[in-house]
């Protein structure tokens, strides 16, 4: 006998529907699965033949062949034990073929056939629903997660024995009805208004955050860098619907979604410095996210950049540069999305005093060494850099008023809709992304900011790169204030946040 | 001397561990340098106080070397050499009590009447450079020629600031003339060697070891009248120089720092022992009757204009201290656009510079 049910599975962040093929025939007692089976999935073998036996039928002693297909993609999910435990007793005519046509199983069967939950239900719901399937049956733990892809009908299992009754017309399971509302997302603890003083460097972040560009904090251990940053994803754009659930598909993958409702927080990701290059892009035997990935749609910061191994951030190049990160194992081929606002910090010298009241002892050779650490195509992708200061004592007892980021956002969010406006033609979603091509075509600079840019460019010697990079901040600066072009204050102002890193500038300091 | 006893003179130096001293040993002896490199080594034996290591050494460099050799290598890299005896070597320098037997240098060989030595640490901090930039500046154009060591932190910015000046400037090496130490002043060298010159004691491919700063340094005070240390920490090799100059009965000078600042330790120290504080150029050309050539030369600069912003910001930076953006920003009370625009223009007139991590700091005489 012949039966066929339908299983899901997911690469890299995509779901796949399985076609779970089994069949049944006279001799000798066998029970093979073909298809490309991950160790998870050859495993079920044991799982499926226990489920069915504690759920009350017999397991068939027959010849049992299960083709999983396609038969090109590897399948590596527990999450089809559901689905062939159902082939088998499909086949055996214990369970009507009809119903089983028109939905999805996924579960995870435990030996007493209950029914348990998997990572990775919200792609394989949307993988469901891009199929055409609008049925799906799930462990009830998933079957929260499982209706953010708004299929239409979602039934919640606790047993193997449950489904087979239900698909057999003894009972009726009742739909599984979405039970989160969207929450308003609080800030509370990661709110601007926490952090007292710090004007220049609440400027600069108003301003990355404006324009999409990448952050160099450097001040003394202690100064608030880490404060800094953390708050940025407060100050962004709220994530907008496809966005969110890209997220949501992402942690879901990676085993991290907290709670079953869509992720509408920006993630902020914030690896310690021995982190691998495995965890940094992806990949391992199952191919999992990396902080590239997770970071994803928010920020990525790298505390102590200089203590970062080289190639860990050498690696962060493709993801910068193409906002994706292929990788590519033995076991398969994955494009994750990584499009992320980076962040590094530093301390200005190997001591951290430099600048700062207390004498700073390092040798310029070690300030040198310590700087050079970064290497410059790195550099080369950071737009703002923001020198943060150790808070005065007046400064931490004042009880000045702050803006909150909520007021922030707000002018945020106006100065990404006229980027948006200017440059939607080009496909591109703010200042930061512009290329020199595009720069030349949409910024207008007033005369004599163009003759200031031309002063600047000689007298502190600054690269192609660099110039343009600076034009991109000044639009940033300007958008801000609603100005129609580029004009000398807010290039002044762009100028203020230039790289400054001491050792490796031209001058003799 | 002929020129054919220069080439074994030349050669002399060239042999590892004899030391001018001893050249001057083996002259007393041999009378010509040619003698010397002729002589037989029983003959060299009754030189006693030349020890058998020493002797072994001339003895076994002697067949290695090709004084013809040595000599046309000065010629192919432009190097110059000036004996003991010619009118070219500095006057003063004749006089210390070990003066160099030859000299090797690049450049223009100067007549040297105002010298005057700016050394201190390498590793200096913006207010040490910025004095040391500045004074050698101030007296460059009054006609003082400054000698220093070539080295980072102070001894690169005295250099710097009397190209500024006159230009006229002399850089000695603690290495042979034809190594480049350190690496990143190639091209302060070579501007220096434009009106001025470059010179050393160690012959072609001597690699700058430690031990010859302490003994180059005698030079650097020889040639002098006196020895400005304008930043020295505690055990500085500036303070051998000062050691040196007042030996020689040459006058020291020293900066005064901050009594916080560890890196005026030694300066201070100086000070204590009698050393002449210096707060203006003008104290030095006093001590010695010199006055600016050119009245006000270095006022040039203050027929730049400033607006309100840019006066208000000039009050609270400072020349010693690096001010932040931040720090400015509460003292002035300006809104940031216009404050980083006051910033920019400043240093766009060269009078304030960015000495890294947006600190910002005055440079007088830049």
């Amino acid at each position: 006998m012949y039966a066929k049910v339908y299983g899901a599975s997911f690469i890299g962040i995509e779901g796949q529907v399985i076609h779970v093929e089994v069949d049944i025939s006279n001799g000798l007692p066998a029970f093979d699965i073909v298809g490309l089976p991950a160790a998870s999935v050859r495993e079920s073998k044991e799982r499926v033949r226990a489920a069915i036996k504690n759920s009350g039928w017999e397991f068939p002693i027959k010849k049992i062949t299960v083709n999983l297909a396609p038969a090109d993609i590897k399948k590596d999910t527990p999450g089809l034990d559901l689905a062939i435990a159902l082939g088998i007793l499909a086949a055996d005519g214990k369970v009507e073929g009809e119903k089983l046509k028109k939905a999805l199983f996924i579960g995870e069967l435990s030996l007493n056939g209950e029914v348990g939950c998997v990572s990775g239900v919200l792609p394989m719901a949307l993988g469901a629903r891009a199929f055409g399937l609008s049925i799906l049956y799930i462990g009830r733990e998933n079957a929260e997660e499982a209706s953010l892809s708004s299929l239409e009908s979602i039934y919640g299992i606790g047993t193997l024995k449950e489904v087979i009754e239900a698909l057999n017309g003894l009972h009726s399971i009742e739909p599984w009805v979405k039970q989160s509302t969207n929450h308003t997302i609080s800030y509370e603890g990661e709110d601007l208004s926490e952090v007292q003083g710090q004007v220049v460097a609440k400027r600069g972040l108003e301003i990355a955050a404006a324009g999409g560009h990448n952050i160099l904090f450097s001040g003394a251990p202690g100064a608030g860098k880490t404060m800094l940053a953390k708050r940025i994803p407060s100050i962004l754009p709220p994530l907008h619907d496809e966005e969110a659930l890209e997220v949501t598909k992402i942690y879901s993958v990676a085993g991290l979604l907290k709670e079953d409702t869509l992720i509408r927080k920006r993630p902020f990701r914030n690896p310690h410095h021995t982190i691998t290059m495995a965890g940094m892009v992806g990949g391992g035997y199952h191919l999992t996210p990396g902080e590239v990935t997770l970071a994803h749609g928010g920020v990525l910061f790298l505390d102590e950049a200089p203590e970062f191994k080289r190639p860990v951030l050498e690696v962060l190049r493709q993801p910068l540069e193409d906002k994706c990160i292929h990788l590519s194992k033995a076991t398969g081929k994955v494009a994750y999305p990584s499009d992320f606002l980076l962040i590094l910090s530093m301390n200005p010298c190997p001591c951290g005093n430099y600048g700062t009241a207390e004498p700073c002892i390092c040798t310029p050779q070690a300030v040198q060494k310590y700087t050079e650490k970064l290497s410059g195509p790195l550099l080369d992708r950071i737009d703002l850099f923001i020198a943060v200061e150790k808070p005065k004592y007046e400064e931490l007892v004042k009880v000045k008023k702050e803006e909150s980021s909520a007021e922030v956002r707000k002018r945020v969010l106006e100065a990404r809709k006229v980027q948006y406006y200017r440059l939607k033609d080009y496909g591109l979603l703010c200042n930061g992304q512009m290329s020199h091509g595009v720069l030349q075509k949409v910024v207008i600079i007033s005369p004599e900011g163009r003759s200031l840019l031309e002063q600047v460019f000689k007298k502190l010697h600054l690269s192609a790169r660099g110039y343009d990079r600076l034009i991109k901040v000044a639009q940033t600066i300007a958008d801000l204030e609603g100005a129609p072009r580029v004009e000398v204050n807010h290039l002044a102002e762009a100028v203020g946040f230039r790289i400054s890193l001491p050792g490796r500038d031209k001058l003799s300091f | 001397m002929k020129e054919e006893e220069k080439i074994y003179l030349a050669a002399l130096q060239h042999i590892p561990g004899l030391e001018s001293s001893f050249i001057r040993i083996l002259l007393s002896y041999f009378v010509l340098p040619s003698a010397i490199w002729k002589a037989s080594k029983g003959e060299l034996e009754e030189v006693e106080i030349l020890g058998k290591r020493k002797l072994a050494n001339l003895i076994q460099a002697r067949s290695r070397i090709n004084p013809v050799q040595i000599y046309e290598a000065l010629e192919k890299k432009k190097v110059s050499y000036m004996t003991f005896e010619e009118d070219l070597y500095f006057p003063l320098l004749k006089s210390i009590y070990d003066p160099p037997i030859g000299l090797f240098y690049k450049g223009k060989a100067l007549e040297v009447e105002k010298s005057i030595a700016i050394v201190g640490a390498r590793h200096a901090t913006a207010y040490g450079k910025n004095v040391a930039y500045d004074f050698a500046r101030q007296l460059s154009e009054g006609g003082v020629i400054i000698v220093s060591g070539g080295a980072r932190g102070i001894d690169g910015e005295a250099h710097r600031g009397a190209l500024k000046g006159s230009g006229k400037t002399i850089a000695v090496l603690g290495c042979g003339i034809d190594v480049v130490y350190p690496k990143e002043h190639q091209m302060l060298f070579d501007s220096i060697c434009e009106d001025g010159m470059v010179l050393s004691e160690y012959g072609l491919g001597v690699a700058p070891l430690a031990y010859h700063f302490p003994i180059r340094n005698r030079i650097i005070a020889g040639i002098t009248q006196g020895t400005l240390v304008v930043e020295a920490a505690a055990k500085s090799g500036s303070l051998i120089t000062a050691d040196a100059a007042l030996s020689e009965g040459r006058d020291v000078f020293a900066i005064p720092g901050s009594i916080y600042d560890c890196h005026a330790e030694g300066t201070h120290w100086l000070l204590r022992q009698g050393a002449v504080i210096v707060i203006k150029a003008e104290d030095i050309l006093g001590e010695y009757g010199w006055f600016l050539e050119k009245e006000g030369s270095h006022l040039k600069n203050t027929v730049i204009s400033f607006n309100k912003e840019e006066k208000l910001l000039l009050q609270y930076l400072s020349a010693a201290i690096p001010q932040s953006v931040e720090g400015l920003l509460q003292k002035s009370q300006l809104p940031l656009p216009l404050l980083q625009r006051s910033l920019l223009s400043l240093e766009m007139k060269g009078i304030i510079a960015n000495i890294g991590n947006q600190q910002y700091i005055l440079t007088p005489g830049r």
